[in-house]
């Protein structure tokens, strides 16, 4: 009988991360096919621009991804992305000095505006899409007004570094800021009464609400949280990019859902976890790699954004 | 209470609040009543009156449209693509292609929708992204041109006093309330909106129709396209992309319930109306076009507000004085 | 089975119908038929499958084994549209109408009448009023049904199911809701059926109401038929003697012996909803029920003593000390537990794990700096999944694919963990089968024994009669009666379920 019961187990733990398994298998094939086309695409050195990439994507779909498992959706990540780069470089100017307290300005901004929707989408019951595509277009509107539609000023030293350079010369910075939020990540929703609670949310929200837990102020720190990571991701990336582009952040609404849709999570909640946003944030950056090599124009990736998120839901809906 | 108290109810107040916004902002602003703005008026909100109808649609049966930004793009720039410029032959597939290739789109959104039984929110964006892509291919920077008697026929005026988009709204909007009163289809909307169960239940075809309305959004999407293809008289791959938006704005503030079942299209016009007229006075005032999208944010979250049955609970609650338990004393 | 039918026309033949559930036999070789002008009684407790085997009837869900036979000829139906064609039309307690639309549209949905490819609106209003006559009903088929009193709401049921000229009526609970003025009118509705030579099966908990309007009588238990009888061979007893197969004394564990004066949870609150005052006290040791019409704020009432009220604040008083109670995370912290009646969607997390649900009221309890001790869940979890002899093969097996009884206990388990002191259970044995409402049952009286206030709402007259101490009934949003011991009988239910008595306001000098 024991047996039985443990073999029982092993498939429970398999059929669950049996989809993980298989999106870094995909991704290990891609890096071969990206080898395949373009010789050089396994040196370290180009694997390490790609996870650059990968690593401000994978920011802010930590966000993406807990909003996604309480049953909603966050769709003012792209305002908030290009509003932290303009405002992290108006606040910074250069300075070093200023870094810190930029970066932490920012964040709480995009908490502001999190928690905004996110006190309609509890309280008031307004449909997330709804809410948030009208703070999303609020917050374009900060940002231009501020900004007065020509962003100005420039990412200090200490921040570029933090956005292209390497620790110890080896680990470029940013990668390891992302291993680092993906590992509190990970904990947060697998281990912690928090992150239980959210896959409780998401599962029923009547029943969690029925069972004492507090679905409101819950659903609203996690809407905050998904303001704070996009925020915070277009502060990462001044770093990257040196000075502020508005707009910078417009693609990465679809592109955070996209990969919280193909690393498996649910889209009505309550099943999945960042571990397949991970896989799914490396293998989406990875595809549009291999399409810019294979010279694919801007609209063909489009596409293909589109078309992987239909072809995926698909499947993964079945289930 | 009788059915058409139940639906004034609906849309009374807009166009009450549409006559108060106009007196205050013509005495504001005196340029606002000329007849010049707004005729002007009419041609801006004629693509708005479109898609509002196309979502209202979609969202009586309880799903949303994400694409039809990307579907007035696709719509838009194959109708200032058609080859044969200035010959009749161009009108015909100026009139005849567009359309159905927003009726095909949507078509497929409804496939998946409804024979996949996929969440449309999801769908509707991801397709939206490919169509856009699509587009983007087609013509990656605005170009492209229409015959100029389609161009001057659409900004036009009909007998040199009727503006041809007033038409065109009153057009659309009377047979689209015909649709929803007294047919079919119509009442079927509806039904599957206010629960889906039952409406399978008596009877109605639920999946086809759940197809039909998507291609239904799409084909009036075509019509928000090529009206604009006409007035611009040429094409932007990107000028659907506010649509969306703008869409759920009409919509919402036009009275229909963003879980389906409720709602209708008399108050799109109103709708609309409001939506732009912000837009309008802001301009007159010599504001910043930037602070239009904070405007626009606005109006949309007053119009969820007053929409939401959770809002009057909870101001209900706030004014009201728990005076019961102060007064009685508890009873062991 | 009795052939005591006289040879007027049969119009339905079920033989041999077999259902499966994962985990039980819902219905079991069952064999039933009707005749035309006949009213057909069905009676039995929640889980003898009579709503099952209704719903096959109705196309809802397909039999296993069996034949279903109208008029003489065999028919196969995958859904409601297709069994209404041959005939059969269904007026359930979950009424089936769209509150947003009107009256006549819900009468004529889907069926609308047309010139040409229009909606004939006058027609449709027409038509509406000559089925609302046929059956005495005065209403203005242009009203919106959702504002509509329940009794109203379900005369427009069934003229929905008329306008399709059924030959086989099927009425499920429909007197739950209704005073007896209400009954009476229905009854004449359905006598006018009858005389229409249309077949009528009656499924009701009132058995009294049964032996009122059928004509013959089919008692259900655990799935099978354990007799069908004209009426004139019944009485209440022998129904309840084979609804329940023993003497109630062996269903029920044996009631309290001696309560003591010890309040053990007291509530005072107010009614937005019927502008009234309530107040109830549980003593401790006892089991107590709250019965009445269907919708007349029993469960309005026992949600707000939850917290889930619609007015902000209620006070509750617990082991002498007072509580306000806001909402249901207030609740809980109190002691105060709530077994709603809607387990799939209220109760339980159907895609999470049996794990996940049982500890879903209780992780923070087991916080370890904000992370989950997951050794001590496992233990805790796995003690009560033992005691409440709940089968499964994996704590980590998903809920959904548990039977109804293993999913109450589900509940029961996630709030057993919380230590209550307060138990509110609402419908405690819906969609449970025997083997598992007996275990509920016993579990109540341990409860009760231990301290724990339990406050049950049931609409089924039989455990509220065996299981409680005490009964309160009420109507309008008030309590009308306090029936002790002796005094909780069918008949004493009935009357004050109707009384605009409130006792509440004698009881103030």
């Amino acid at each position: 009988m024991n047996r039985v019961f443990d073999k029982l187990k092993a498939i429970d733990f398999l059929s669950q991360n049996k989809l993980i398994f298989l999106l870094f298998l995909l991704i290990f094939i891609l890096f071969i096919i990206g080898e395949i086309l373009a010789r050089g695409f396994l040196k370290l050195d180009h694997i390490y621009t790609i996870l650059r990439t990968t690593s401000f994507l994978g920011i802010v779909s930590i966000g993406q991804t807990l909003v996604i498992l309480t049953g909603g959706i966050d769709l003012s990540v792209g305002p908030l992305i290009t509003m932290g780069n303009v405002f992290t470089c108006m606040l910074i100017n250069g300075i070093d000095a200023n870094t810190f307290w930029a970066i932490l300005v920012v964040i709480f901004l995009g908490m502001i505006f999190g928690c905004f929707s996110g006190l309609f989408v509890s309280y008031l019951r307004i449909s997330p899409l709804v809410i948030t595509l009208v703070t999303g277009s609020i917050v374009t509107g900060i940002t231009l007004i501020f900004s007065h539609g020509a962003p100005k000023g420039l990412a200090s030293p200490v921040l570029r570094f933090i956005g292209v350079g390497r620790l110890f010369d080896i680990f470029p910075v940013i990668i390891v800021v992302w291993i680092i939020l993906s590992c509190l990540t990970i904990l947060l929703l697998n281990f912690s009464v928090f992150g239980r609670k959210i896959y409780y949310i998401g599962a029923n929200e009547k029943t969690a609400l029925m069972s004492g837990i507090r679905v409101h102020l819950l659903k609203t720190i996690v809407y905050s949280i998904s303001g704070g990571a996009a925020a915070l991701t277009g502060s990462l990336m001044a770093g990257y990019t040196r000075t502020a582009f508005l707009g910078i952040g417009d693609e990465y609404t679809m592109w955070s859902i996209a990969t919280v849709v193909i690393g498996g999570t649910s889209i009505t909640g309550g099943k999945g976890g960042y571990l397949g946003t991970i896989a799914g944030a490396i293998l989406f950056i990875l595809l549009e790699s291999i399409l810019t090599i294979v010279k694919i124009p801007e609209a063909g990736r489009r596409i293909a954004n589109g078309a992987i998120i239909l072809i995926l839901i698909n499947i993964y809906f079945k289930q | 209470m009788k059915e058409k108290q139940h639906n004034l109810r609906l849309f009374v107040p807009i166009y009450v609040i549409v006559i108060l916004i106009y007196i205050t902002a013509g005495i504001i602003e005196p340029q606002f009543i000329t007849w010049r703005n707004n005729v002007n008026l009419f041609t801006r909100i004629t693509p708005l009156i479109l898609v509002g109808m196309a979502q209202t649609f979609v969202v009586l049966t309880g799903g949303i449209d994400l694409s039809i930004g990307a579907i007035i793009g696709l719509t838009n720039v194959i109708a200032a693509s058609l080859p044969f410029i200035n010959t009749p032959l161009n009108i015909i597939l100026w009139l005849l292609i567009p359309p159905l290739v927003g009726f095909g789109v949507g078509v497929i959104n409804g496939f998946f929708i409804s024979k996949k039984g996929l969440p449309p929110l999801i769908v509707t964006l991801a397709t939206g992204a490919i169509w856009l892509g699509v587009t983007l291919f087609i013509m990656p920077i605005p170009g492209g041109t229409v015959s100029l008697s389609v161009a001057l026929t659409i900004t036009g005026k009909l007998f040199n006093t009727i503006p041809i988009p007033l038409l065109i709204i009153l057009f659309f909007v009377l047979t689209g309330y015909f649709i929803l009163r007294n047919t079919e289809l119509g009442r079927s909307l509806y039904a599957l909106g206010g629960n889906e169960a039952i409406a399978y239940e008596s009877g109605i075809p639920c999946s086809r129709i759940k197809i039909l309305v998507y291609g239904i959004s799409g084909i009036l999407s075509s019509f928000a396209g090529m009206f604009l293809s006409g007035w611009m008289f040429s094409a932007d791959p990107l000028i659907g992309n506010p649509y969306v938006l703008n869409s759920i704005a009409v919509t919402v503030i036009a009275g229909t319930s963003l879980s389906g079942g409720k709602g209708g299209v008399v108050g799109i016009i109103g709708g609309a109306y409001i939506f732009y007229i912000l837009n309008n006075i802001l301009n007159l005032l010599g504001i910043s076009a930037f602070y239009q999208y904070i405007a626009k944010g606005l109006v949309l979250i007053l119009a969820l507000i007053i929409s939401s049955p959770n809002a009057s609970i909870i101001l209900k609650n706030y004014f009201k004085k728990q005076s019961f338990f102060d007064k009685e004393e508890f009873v062991k | 089975m009795n052939a005591a039918i006289l040879d007027k026309k049969t119009v339905l033949k079920m033989e041999g119908i077999t259902k499966y559930f994962p985990g039980t036999l819902a219905v079991d070789n069952v064999n039933f038929m009707c005749n035309k002008g006949e009213v057909h009684g069905l009676v039995g407790e929640n889980g003898a499958g009579k709503s099952t085997l209704m719903k096959i009837l109705g196309g809802i869900y397909l039999p296993d084994k069996g034949k279903i036979i109208i008029n003489n000829r065999e028919k196969r139906f995958h859904n409601y549209a297709e069994a209404r064609k041959f005939g059969i039309g269904i007026v359930y307690q979950e009424l089936s109408l769209l509150p947003d639309l009107s009256v006549a549209e819900n009468i004529f949905m889907g069926i609308w009448a047309k010139k040409g490819r229009i909606i004939d609106w006058n027609e449709i209003i027409k038509k509406s009023k000559e089925v609302l006559a046929e059956i005495d009903i005065k209403l203005d088929p242009e009203e919106i049904v959702g504002p509509l009193p329940v009794a109203l709401k379900q005369m427009v049921e069934i003229a929905k199911v008329l306008t399709q000229n059924p030959e086989i009526i099927i009425f499920d609970e429909p007197t739950a809701s209704l005073s007896s003025q209400e009954v009476s009118r229905l009854f004449n509705i359905i006598k006018k059926l009858k005389e229409n030579n249309k077949a009528i099966i009656f499924i009701s908990h009132r058995l009294k109401e049964v032996l009122n309007i059928a004509d013959v009588i089919t008692v259900m238990k655990d799935g099978k038929v354990v007799i069908t009888e004209k009426k004139d061979y019944f009485t209440e007893d022998k129904l309840i003697l084979s609804m329940v197969g023993r003497e109630f004394s062996q269903i029920f564990p044996n009631k309290a012996t001696s309560i003591d004066n010890k309040i053990a949870f007291s509530f005072h609150g107010f009614s937005e909803k019927y502008r009234s005052e309530v107040k109830l006290s549980v003593f401790r040791g006892e089991v107590l029920g709250i019965g009445g019409l269907r919708g007349q704020g029993q469960i309005e009432l026992l949600q707000s003593i939850f917290g889930l009220g619609k007015e902000t604040k209620v006070k509750v008083m617990l082991s002498d000390r007072l509580y306000t109670i806001k909402n249901p995370f207030q609740a809980i912290k109190s002691g105060i537990t709530l077994i709603p009646e809607d387990r799939n969607t209220e109760g339980v997390f159907l895609i999470l794990s049996v794990l996940q649900n049982i500890a879903a009221s209780t992780v923070d309890e087991r916080k370890n700096f904000g992370l989950i001790d997951r050794r001590r869940e496992k233990e805790e979890v796995t003690s009560i999944t033992n005691k409440l002899s709940i089968k499964i093969i994996s704590l980590n097996q998903i809920a959904n694919s548990l039977s109804g009884g293993n999913l109450q206990k589900l509940v029961l388990g996630k709030w057993l963990l919380t230590n209550p002191l307060v138990m509110v259970m609402l419908e405690p044995t819906k969609g449970v089968d025997i083997g598992t409402k007996q275990q509920i049952y016993k579990l109540i009286r341990e409860l009760a024994e231990k301290g724990v206030a339990v406050i049950i709402h049931t609409s089924e007259m039989i455990e509220l009669i065996g299981m409680c101490d005490r009964v309160l009934v009420m109507n309008k949003g008030f309590i009308t009666a306090d029936l002790k011991g002796k005094e909780i009988t069918e008949e004493k239910i009935m009357k004050a379920s109707i009384s605009y008595v409130n006792i509440l306001s004698e009881d103030k000098e």
